[in-house]
Order: C-alpha cells, then structure tokens, then sequence
C-alpha cells in the first residue's frame, strides 16, 4: 500500500512542483495518476520512490516511511520508464545479475528469479548479448525484468508506454494488468486516456502540482468519456475554433 | 559498493573508447613520441648529417678535413649565393677562407643565421673543429720548445662526479620525461569514462534506477571512485608500458636517451605505486565530482577539458623542476601532482627521500578524501543528481 499526505515539493528557485498532494494507493488495484506534462505527476513518483525528499508533507510505501525508511521503501518498490536505459555494454542476463546483486539476493535466489522472468517475459533468445543491439521492444521487457526481479510488492510506472510501438505497448499493458491480479499495489503514470480507462480501478489527476481529483475511474468519468472528465478537471477551454 | 564497483569495471574494459584512450592510447602515444625524439636526436648527433657549404675556391686541404670530419661538403659559386641559401633556409652555414691575416693566422668566417637553431648547432660544430685544430698546434708547438702545457697554464680545473654514478639513474631526458607522462596520464586515462560513470548515467535515466536501488548513495559514488581510480592507474602504468616497449625495440639514436639506462629498480617500483595510488584516487574522486556536477556527458567534458588545466600546470612544471632550487623544497612535497612527478624524479634518480614521499603520499590521501567527501556529499544533492 501507498499513503501519500499533504505531499509537496518545492524546488530551489521557489518553484512548487507539487503542492499537498494526498492519495491511497491499494494493493490489488491498479492506481492512476493522471495529468499533462510538467504537472507534477514524476516529481509526485520520484518522491514516493526516494530520489527526491519532500519538502513538507509525508509518504508511507507499504508501512515503510520515505524520509525515515529510505532502503526500506526502495527494497519494496519497482519502477518503470521508458526514459530508463539499460547498459548498452552489458547483456539483459547481466543487467539482471547486477541488479539482483543489488537488491541483496542471494545467488541462488537471483538465479531462480532470472528464469521466473524469463520464462514469463520470453527474455532467452536474445538476452545473452549487450543492450545496445536490442530493439525497443526487447529494452522494455529487461526493463519489466529488471522491474519485477526483487519480487516487489508495489510498481511504479511513470509513462511506460511512452515512445512504445503498439506490440510493445501491448505487452506492458498486460504486464501491468498481471501485477493487478497478482495482488501487487500499481501506480501508474499516464497522459494517455484510453491506458487509463483500460486499466485504472482508482484515479487520481494533478494538475499544476495540485491534486484536483481522486476516486474511482467510473466516478471520476461521470457518464462521460474520460478524456472529456480530464479536460473540465484541468480546467481546458476550447481556444482554436475554424473561421 | 562491491557490485557498483565490479559493475563500473566491467563496462569500462568493455569500452572501446576507454580501451583505446586510457591503455592503447597512452602505449601507442609514448613509444611514438619517444620514437620520434630519438630519430631526430640521433640524427642531430650523426657528424655526416651537418651540411656545410664552401666556396668552389676553397682550398683542397679544407675540403678534405671537412670530409673526413663526415660533413656533407656542398659548394656554391660566390659568397652572395651562399648568404641567399642560409636566410632562405637552405643552408646552416657558409665557411669562408679568407686568406692568411697579417699574423700569417688563416682568417675563416662562419656564416649562419642566429634565428635558426640547426645553423646555431652547424656554426658550434665547425668552430669546434678549429678549435681543436688550434690546441693540437699549440700543443705542438710547445712540445718543441720542451714546455709541457701544465707549464703555461694558471690553474687545472677537474670536475668530479660525486653525485649517482653512470650506471644508476635514468638518463636525464628520461628524468624529466617519465614522471609527466605518469601523473599526466592518471587523469586523461580517466576522463573519457568519467563524463560517462554519472554525467552520463543521468542523460540516459540508468542513474535513476539505481539511486532507486537499496543501495547507498555513499556506496555507489565510492563504487565508481574505486572502480575509475583502477583505470586511471591502469593507464599511467600503460606509459611506461610505452616506455618499455620503446626500450626493447631501441629504434637507432635511443642509445643517446638511454645512455644510462632507466633507473628503474625494486624500490623505485614500489615507491611509485605507493604515490600513485592517493593520486589516482585523488584523480578519480575528482573526475567523478566533476561528472556529478555536469547535467550530460558533453558539459562534463567541457568540464573536465577546464579541470585538465590543475593537473597540466604542475605536471609540466616538474618537467623543469631539476632546472631550478625547487626539487628540494619542502613545500613541493604538498603541491599535489608535482609532489608525485617530483618524488618519481628523484626516484629515479636513485635519489629516493622517503619522508619527503610519505608527506606527498599523506597529502594526496587527504586530497583524495576530500574530493571523495564532496563527492558523496553532491551525489546526495538531489537539484544536483536529478539535473539532466
């Protein structure tokens, strides 16, 4: 579970890049956090995720404090973007020796847990050579592996589908839809609306750094289409209209 | 700190680029160098590669001695000709008989051009012909009046080296040389994969997920220092290995550059990898503060191209130390850089002080603890570690 309260963050300059921003993320359920590019959404996950302190407010990852209990949290959390590259002179099975070093696995465990996500995630024919002759598609499944290689009870996914072809893209989303039925606390990062409305059980939309709503998908939506529930949220106003 | 440091090692040695500047480079660099410096050296030592130009009238006798000194002998027709070739750069020098003096002394003028260095060397040359014809005349001529030249002279100067004898030390072109290229190259074996180990890691997103890692950010800056400080004294160690091949191969005028071989001994060995190693960490810490800074790897090579000029500076001056009263200095011993090039100077001299070192070496260390400790404190800046 996931328990953000009042969670702000201001950078120097005097820049609040989020502003008392309170949700609850639930195990078992994919949660949404939804708003256009710079609103706040990433600074949001690299708080949760312990790359940046909060500035006021208070984050609890599965019990576990952010400030206070920093290896705690990042011992319980897997975090995916397609902005996160792979080392381009490392094969994927290395990247995921290394990382399962990292998480203080055993080498049995890692060597266990290696063919548990290569099996499911199908890494074998190509995973022997170094990253930088993979496709796209190939860097995003050692990514999930790399992911979800600590076995971790809460996902962050900060726009993973971003740049994705539609194949790839797919196979996230089903990834992502895995996690859910696994039992795992998911929150995932996205401007993309109809993402949302695949997945997303709860929502929760930022705008300029400000939580401007949070609820279920269907109560948030109203009848309406979801993209057009967003918009009203964010307050857009038609400004381009045909002479 | 152990997987980040064996993890860093791994990608670097797979590197090209780092295979290429930090080990060949350095090889292919001092062993062309030295290559090049000993052909020219031994070419300027060959008495057959001095050209000199007489006048067609010149007299035979001379013709002869300037040959049988290996000079390549040419003529020309007047001495206005022979003036045109030296200030148009064709020839050093222009020898001219002038014809018996009123003393009945042959009169010779030596033509040259003072702003040219080979016409300085040819105009030395010659005269020191003379000169030596000179003295064997005197000596002549005082044999036959019986005198012995102790009789007519004021004082009998000797030299006597009492300093390190001719089959210990380094040669002294090696003296100068040895230890720039050794502490010049504990950076510049570094810098390409500094810009790479955090600047680098922030432009692609791979530093986000292992500060998202349990892993310490202490342990893995400190992984990294270890892990470029191994490649930085991998590659001033690839210099000598220049160094070494140079020696084996002893291209033709080397002889000159390793009259005194390379006083290179167990101790010498064990007192530079003593030195070396707070320098290399010192290096490193401070190649990776400098990549922590930088927003991309191409700002931290702008970056690094600045910092170059702190290790240039006091490399290049412990070329010339042995010129000056600072070898000896105690304040040397607390300039990083020159503490080491300096200390390796004397070292391989045969010369060791090893209080002078140790102070060098405590110095370093400091240094390197320093840079290390700003570094760890800038990983754990966050407007710092997550600019890109």
């Amino acid at each position: 579970m996931v328990i953000a309260k009042e969670l702000t963050k201001e950078f120097s300059g005097g820049k609040l890049a989020v502003s008392n921003v309170s949700f609850t993320a639930r195990p078992g359920e994919i949660f949404g956090l939804l708003g256009v590019n710079g609103a706040g959404k990433t600074t949001t996950l690299r708080m949760l995720s312990t790359v940046l302190t909060p500035t006021a407010g208070s984050a609890t990852v599965q019990g576990f404090d952010v400030v206070k209990e920093p290896t705690k949290v990042r011992e319980s959390i897997g975090f995916l973007s397609t902005s996160t590259a792979l080392y381009g002179r490392l094969s994927g099975k290395e990247v995921l020796q290394y990382f399962g070093r990292l998480y203080g696995l055993s080498n049995e465990k890692i060597k266990e847990r290696i063919e548990v996500v290569e099996s499911l995630l199908k890494l074998g024919e190509f995973w022997n050579r170094n990253c930088d002759s993979y496709s796209t598609g190939q860097k995003q499944r050692v990514s999930i592996a790399r992911t979800i290689l600590h076995d971790p009870p809460v996902l962050f996914f900060d726009e993973p589908t971003a740049g994705l072809d539609i194949v790839s893209a797919q196979t996230v989303m089903e990834f992502i839809e895995s996690c859910r039925a696994a039992g795992k606390t998911v929150i995932f990062s996205t401007h993309i609306m109809s993402e949302v409305e695949r997945l997303c059980d709860h929502i929760a939309v930022i705008h300029d750094g400000k939580l401007v709503a949070d609820g279920r998908t269907d109560d948030i939506r109203a009848g309406r289409r979801l993209e057009e529930a967003f918009l009203d949220l964010v307050g857009y106003q038609k400004e381009l209209t045909h002479a | 700190m152990r997987e980040v440091f064996l993890k860093e090692l791994r990608e670097m040695f797979r590197d090209k680029r780092v295979r290429s500047t930090a080990f060949l480079g350095p090889i292919i660099l001092i062993f062309g160098l030295l290559f090049l410096l000993s052909s020219v050296i031994g070419n300027l030592a060959k008495p057959q590669s001095v050209k000199v130009h007489l006048l067609e009238n010149t007299p035979a006798a001379w013709v002869k001695r300037f040959e049988a000194e290996k000079y390549q002998v040419q003529f020309v027709k007047s001495e206005a000709e022979g003036r045109k070739l030296i200030t148009d750069g064709k020839a050093r020098t222009l020898v001219v008989f002038d014809g018996p003096t009123e003393a009945k002394v042959q009169k010779v003028r030596v033509l040259f051009d003072e702003s040219e260095q080979l016409g300085q060397i040819g105009k030395e040359r010659i005269l020191g012909v003379f000169r030596v014809l000179n003295e064997k005349k005197l000596a002549g001529y005082l044999k036959g009046q019986n005198v012995t030249p102790e009789m007519v002279s004021e004082i009998a100067p000797e030299a006597v080296n009492i300093g390190v004898t001719k089959d210990k030390g380094a040669g002294e072109f090696l003296v100068g040389f040895l230890p720039y290229l050794i502490v010049i190259w504990a950076f510049y074996g570094g810098m390409s994969s500094a810009s790479d180990l955090v600047a680098g890691e922030k432009e692609r997103s791979t530093l986000e997920t292992l500060l998202i890692s349990p892993v310490s950010r202490t342990h893995i800056v400190l992984g990294k220092i270890f892990a470029l400080g191994v490649i930085c004294f991998l590659s001033s160690l690839s210099s000598l290995v220049g160094l070494g091949i140079f020696v084996g191969v002893r291209p033709p005028g080397s002889e000159m550059m390793l009259n005194k071989g390379l006083g290179i001994n167990g101790s010498t060995v064990v007192l530079a990898i003593a030195l070396l190693i707070p320098l290399v960490l010192m290096m490193a810490s401070l190649l990776i503060l400098i990549s922590s800074y930088a927003k991309n790897a191409r700002e931290a090579q702008t970056y690094l191209s600045l910092g170059s000029f702190v290790v240039i500076m006091p490399a290049m001056f412990s070329q010339f130390i042995g010129l000056t009263e600072f070898g000896k200095a105690a304040w040397v011993d607390y300039v990083p850089v020159l503490n080491v090039a300096n200390h390796l100077r004397l070292a391989l001299l045969s010369k060791p002080d090893f209080a002078g070192a140790g102070v060098a070496i405590v110095v370093n260390l400091i240094l390197a603890l320093l840079a290390g400790w700003i570094a760890v404190r800038m990983f754990h800046k966050e407007t710092i570690i997550t600019r890109a």
